[in-house]
């Protein structure tokens, strides 16, 4: 697959936190790139922004993202009512008719929750659902905030596996962190060095 | 001893007016509820009905200087139609987002419910002071028959709302799912949470001016609906058909009290709708409160 660079550049002062940042960052498809900054830098006021003015940037690209709170629908929906809902603003973009068919979504243990309603889901089976949902809506950009925190050693390890197979369809996708802790040490996975071209500067 | 009779009339441009009316104040409610992810928000609670009242107030004030467009209820309408179109330019400049914001917004309209209601007392006062009949609008609601200019002015709330619901109708969805989510997969949500703001203001400020204040409406309409599972997940049709289906309800029981005198007196609308709305109120946050504590 060809590869293609997605040039991201944004330089906004948010002057109520009074933080200043400045991102200049490529993605490359079918790479793991890296965002990594320590706790107060700005990195959730920098993913807020970015997903403000997505559309304006990048008009025909969709965003996936994922974040570190729980996913709590208006009203006390189901997984499945969320999932239709999520399948139906995003239908044009499918191959396969319904989200159902799906392989992640037929395992045993994340089908026994299709009838239950979100906000009865724990913390990590949220986390869980959330990344299934991106997963399946087949975005062009992933972004990952902190996606490991919520999640046990297992879903961590299928978690991995389930990146592998998004970066061979030649996909973008950002992991959002820390930086000072290894994402997972069991895994021996090659990653990119964390973005650069990003600077943050709180305004004096 | 009270006397109460009870006759049969139909009005149907009377019970046309009420559904009107009830289907504004439901979808006022729905859409501020839907955008703000707030059960508990309303054209009550985001002082949209208190904003109203107070542009009332004003026409009042402007009446008593000789500036009328011939009765009160067109005249504040004008007023409020000429501040929403400012207000709305001014948001576009502005840096708007939902949220936070919205937190903002409730806390706002909890200041103009508290301010207007200081200003009521002075207004009845001056009333009483000037010798001037105190506008029916502010005591609570009650239906009647529209001028000809009351239904021509009602073009400038129906026209926005259907080209913006329309306009909108794939997104509706969407905001069931949270701010974050929706700008994710590039909805125009804080654009729409702005919009939505403005209209369901408009359509308050057609009602409260035309016929007075209905309170709990707004809340309470959309809340019974998502009790029904057709209306549940479903915020078009919770705005289209189900508004619909709440102003039909409103009209009749308006046709109830068109119907019904008590010592002469019609008894208005806006008295039933109240006390059944704040009953009906205190009855669902009972059931949301034994639900959290289970």
């Amino acid at each position: 697959m060809e590869e293609v660079m997605l040039h991201i550049k944004i330089d906004h002062s948010l002057l109520r936190s009074q933080l200043h940042w400045c991102v200049d960052m490529s993605l490359n498809g079918g790479i793991c790139h890296r965002l990594a900054a320590p706790n107060g830098a700005g990195k959730t006021s920098f993913l807020e922004e970015l997903k403000l003015h997505w559309p304006r940037l990048f008009p025909t690209t969709l965003l996936g993202f994922t974040d570190q709170a729980p996913l709590e629908p208006f009203q006390d929906l189901t997984v499945e009512a969320v999932m239709d809902v999520l399948w139906d603003i995003t239908r044009h973009r499918h191959i396969h008719a319904d989200w159902r068919t799906l392989a992640w979504w037929q395992e045993s243990a994340v089908k026994s929750w299709w009838p239950r309603k979100v906000s009865q889901l724990s913390g990590g089976e949220n986390q869980w659902v959330k990344i299934l949902m991106m997963r399946s809506l087949e975005c062009d950009v992933w972004i990952m905030d902190e996606p490991f925190q919520s999640l046990d050693q297992k879903r961590q390890t299928e978690l991995w596996s389930l990146l592998q197979d998004w970066l061979t369809t030649g996909k973008y996708l950002l992991l959002v962190h820390h930086g000072d802790v290894p994402l997972h040490p069991q895994e021996s996975w090659t990653l990119t060095p964390a973005v650069t071209g990003l600077s943050w500067a709180r305004l004096p | 001893m009270g006397e109460a009779a009870l006759s049969w009339e139909f009005d149907i441009l009377r019970f046309l007016t009420a559904a009107a009316a009830g289907l504004l104040l439901s979808f006022a409610g729905s859409i501020v509820q839907i955008t703000g992810r707030n059960e508990l928000a309303s054209p009550s609670t985001l002082g949209m009905d208190g904003a109203a009242v107070f542009i009332i107030m004003l026409a009042y004030l402007l009446e008593g200087f000789g500036w009328s467009l011939g009765n009160l209820a067109d005249t504040a309408f004008v007023i409020g139609l000429i501040l929403s179109a400012g207000l709305w330019l001014m948001s576009r400049h502005t840096h708007w987002r939902s949220g936070g914001d919205f937190r903002v917004i409730l806390l706002l309209g909890l200041s103009v419910n508290l301010f207007v209601g200081s200003l009521f007392a002075v207004m009845q006062f001056m009333a009483m002071a000037f010798n001037r009949e105190f506008p029916e609008q502010l005591w609570f609601g009650r239906m009647q028959t529209l001028s000809p200019v009351g239904w021509g002015l009602s073009f400038f709330v129906w026209l926005p709302l259907l080209v913006f619901m329309i306009r909108h109708r794939q997104s509706w969805k969407a905001l069931l799912l949270g701010v974050g989510q929706c700008r994710g997969l590039g909805v125009p949500v804080d654009k729409i949470v702005r919009g939505s703001l403005l209209l369901a203001f408009v359509a308050t400020l057609w009602v409260v001016t035309q016929f007075g204040v209905f309170s709990f409406l707004g809340l309470l309409g959309p809340l019974l609906l998502r009790q029904l599972s057709r209306y549940r997940g479903s915020p078009w049709r919770e705005m289209t058909d189900g508004a619909f289906l709440v102003g039909v309800l409103f009209a009749l029981l308006d046709h109830v009290c068109f119907n019904l005198t008590f010592h002469g007196a019609e008894i208005p609308v806006g008295l039933p709708s109240a006390l059944f709305g704040a009953a009906a109120l205190v009855g669902l946050l009972w059931i949301r409160a034994r639900k959290l504590v289970e």
